[in-house]
C-alpha cells in the first residue's frame, strides 16, 4: 500500500467570530458586555473533526451547502489557513485556485498575472516562461492577455487561473467552484487537461454544487454539512 | 544542487516577480514615474534649506545644502521601506488569502523596490559633490556603503516586519507610526547638523542606529573619511531589531489570512 499523499486526522478549524468592540469608548461603555465577550469568545465552528485519507491519484469532490467548510477544507490542505487542532499532513505540491482571480492582482494584465501567480506558487522565471504560451493557448483569450485583469468577464479568469494551475504540473491540485461559469467547450478542455494530469498521478480536490460536473470530473466524492463530513465514497453511490 | 540553493533561487524569483508587480502598480498613471523618487527628497532638502538654512540660521555650517540631500535621500529610504511595510499585507489580501508563500517576501521586495529606486540617487550625489568640489576619498566608500546599507537593510526590514505584522491587529499603529517616524527624524541628523550635539554626548547620540547610519553615509558624500569605530554600534542595533521583528512576524504568520 502506498502512502496516502493526504492525511487528515481530527482536524478542527475554528474562528472567533469578531464581535467587535470599536474603540476605547465603547469598551468601557460597555465593560460588562466586553468582559464576557473576551472570556467567552463566539466560535464559530468552520471544520468540526474531520479525519480522512487520500491516496495518490484519487479525484475528490467536496460537495455541501453554503457555510459547510469546503473552502476552509481546501485552504487547510492548501497551506493557507493553519489546523486549529488535529493534524493535516500534505505529502506533495499544491497547486491551487481558491477564487475567481485568486492570488492574481486585477490591475496587471494576464500575461504578467501568469508570472505573478505561478511564480508564488512555487514555480521558476524561467519554468514560466516556458509554460507561458501553453497556458495563453490553454486560456485562449485572445487580445484580453494583455488587458488588465479587471477587464475581464468571469469565464476568462477561470480560463486563465485554470490554466496556470494545470500547467505547472501539481500533485495535488484544489479548484474551489471556478469551473462553473465556463462554457461547454471550456469545460470539454479542463476534462481533457485533469485526464492529462490524472494520468500522471496528480490528485485532484474540487469544490462544486453541479452533481454533473462532479460526476463527470470525481471519482469520490466527500459531503460536508456544518463542518462535518456526512458520507464519503463513490461518486456512484453518493451521487446516484 | 542542494535543498538550499533551491529554496534560495526560488526566493529570488519571487522578490523579482513582487517587485516587478509594485513598479508597474505603481508608475501606472504618473507622469513624471520614476524621477518622483529624487524630486521629493530634492524638493524637501529645499524646503529645509530655506527653512533651517536661511531664516532660522539653525544650519550654518559648510556646505549645508549637502548636508541635507546627502540626509534626505538616505532618510527617505528608511521612512519609506517602513511605512510601506505597514501596509503591504492589506494591500496583497488576494495574494495572501489564496496562494501559500513565504509572507515575509512581501517586506523584503518593499525593501528591495525601494533599494532599487535608491541606486538612482548615488550618481545624483556624485554630481552634486562635484559640484561642491567635495573630494572622495575612494578607498573608504566600499566599507561606508556596505555597512551603511546593510545596518539600513537589517533596520528597516526589521521594523518593517513588526509594524507589518501588528498593524493587522492594531489597526491604530498606523497613526501612531507616523508620529514615531516624525520624532525619530527630528532626532536624527537629517537636517539638525550633528556638530549641535555636545561631544560628551555624542556616543550616546550615535546609539540610535539612525544617526550613525547617517553619519557613515555622510562619510562617503559629505566629509569623505574612514571612521572604523562606529560601525559596531549601528550593525548590532540593527540586527537586534530584525531578529526581534523576525521573532514576532513568524509567530503571527499563521494567522495573517485569518485576519483580513
Amino acid at each position: 500500500m502506498a502512502e496516502p499523499i493526504i492525511e487528515i486526522s481530527h482536524l478542527t478549524k475554528e474562528f472567533r467570530l469578531m464581535n467587535r468592540h470599536y474603540g476605547l469608548r465603547n469598551i468601557l461603555l460597555h465593560l460588562p458586555n466586553y468582559i464576557h465577550d473576551r472570556r467567552h469568545p463566539k466560535m464559530f465552528t468552520a471544520l468540526d473533526d474531520i479525519s480522512f485519507e487520500v491516496a495518490r491519484g484519487e479525484r475528490i469532490a467536496l460537495f455541501g451547502p453554503n457555510g459547510s467548510g469546503k473552502t476552509t477544507l481546501l485552504s487547510v490542505i492548501g497551506g493557507v489557513y493553519q489546523a486549529y487542532r488535529g493534524k493535516v499532513t500534505v505529502r506533495g505540491r499544491v497547486s491551487m485556485m481558491l477564487a475567481l482571480g485568486a492570488g492574481m492582482h486585477p490591475e496587471l494584465s494576464g500575461r504578467e498575472n501568469i508570472m505573478l501567480n505561478g511564480v508564488l506558487q512555487g514555480k521558476s522565471s524561467r519554468e514560466m516562461q516556458e509554460l507561458m504560451d501553453d497556458i495563453i493557448d490553454f486560456a485562449d483569450i485572445g487580445e484580453f492577455i494583455d488587458a488588465p485583469l479587471y477587464q475581464y468577464s468571469s469565464g476568462m479568469k477561470a480560463r486563465l487561473g485554470f490554466g496556470i494551475i494545470t500547467a505547472i504540473e501539481p500533485e495535488i491540485l484544489l479548484v474551489d467552484e471556478v469551473l462553473a461559469v465556463g462554457d461547454a467547450e471550456f469545460k470539454k478542455k479542463c476534462e481533457n487537461r485533469i485526464d492529462l494530469l490524472l494520468s500522471n498521478g496528480c490528485t485532484l480536490f474540487l469544490v462544486s454544487h453541479n452533481p454533473a460536473d462532479i460526476r463527470r470530473y470525481c471519482d469520490r466524492v466527500i459531503r460536508l454539512a456544518r463542518g462535518k463530513i456526512v458520507a464519503d465514497g463513490p461518486t456512484s453511490e453518493i451521487l446516484p | 544542487m542542494s535543498l538550499w540553493s533551491e529554496k534560495l533561487a526560488l526566493y529570488r524569483d519571487q522578490i523579482l516577480v513582487l517587485v516587478q508587480k509594485d513598479f508597474k502598480l505603481k508608475y501606472n498613471a504618473t507622469a513624471l514615474g520614476f524621477a518622483w523618487c529624487l524630486l521629493v527628497p530634492l524638493l524637501m532638502s529645499g524646503v529645509y534649506y530655506v527653512v533651517f538654512g536661511m531664516l532660522l540660521k539653525v544650519g550654518r555650517m559648510p556646505n549645508y545644502l549637502l548636508y541635507l540631500i546627502s540626509g534626505n535621500f538616505l532618510w527617505q529610504f528608511f521612512a519609506n521601506v517602513v511605512m510601506m511595510s505597514g501596509v503591504v499585507l492589506s494591500k496583497n489580501t488576494s495574494l495572501l488569502k489564496k496562494t501559500n508563500f513565504n509572507r515575509k517576501l512581501l517586506v523584503w521586495s518593499t525593501f528591495f523596490s525601494e533599494g532599487l529606486h535608491f541606486l538612482l540617487v548615488i550618481p545624483v550625489m556624485i554630481l552634486i559633490m562635484t559640484l561642491y568640489s567635495v573630494r572622495p576619498q575612494w578607498w573608504s566608500i566600499l566599507p561606508n556603503l556596505v555597512v551603511s546599507m546593510v545596518s539600513l537593510a537589517l533596520l528597516s526590514v526589521g521594523i518593517g516586519y513588526l509594524y507589518a505584522a501588528l498593524n493587522l491587529i492594531f489597526r491604530d499603529l498606523e497613526r501612531i507610526m507616523r508620529i514615531i517616524m516624525q520624532i525619530w527624524l527630528y532626532a536624527s541628523p537629517v537636517f539638525i547638523p550633528i556638530r549641535a550635539v555636545p561631544e560628551k554626548f555624542m556616543k550616546y547620540y550615535l546609539c540610535n542606529p539612525m544617526a550613525s547610519i547617517l553619519t557613515i553615509w555622510r562619510n562617503i558624500f559629505y566629509t569623505p573619511q574612514l571612521d572604523w569605530s562606529i560601525y559596531a554600534m549601528p550593525l548590532a542595533t540593527s540586527a537586534l531589531v530584525f531578529l526581534l521583528g523576525r521573532a514576532v512576524f513568524a509567530r503571527l504568520q499563521p494567522i495573517f489570512a485569518e485576519k483580513m
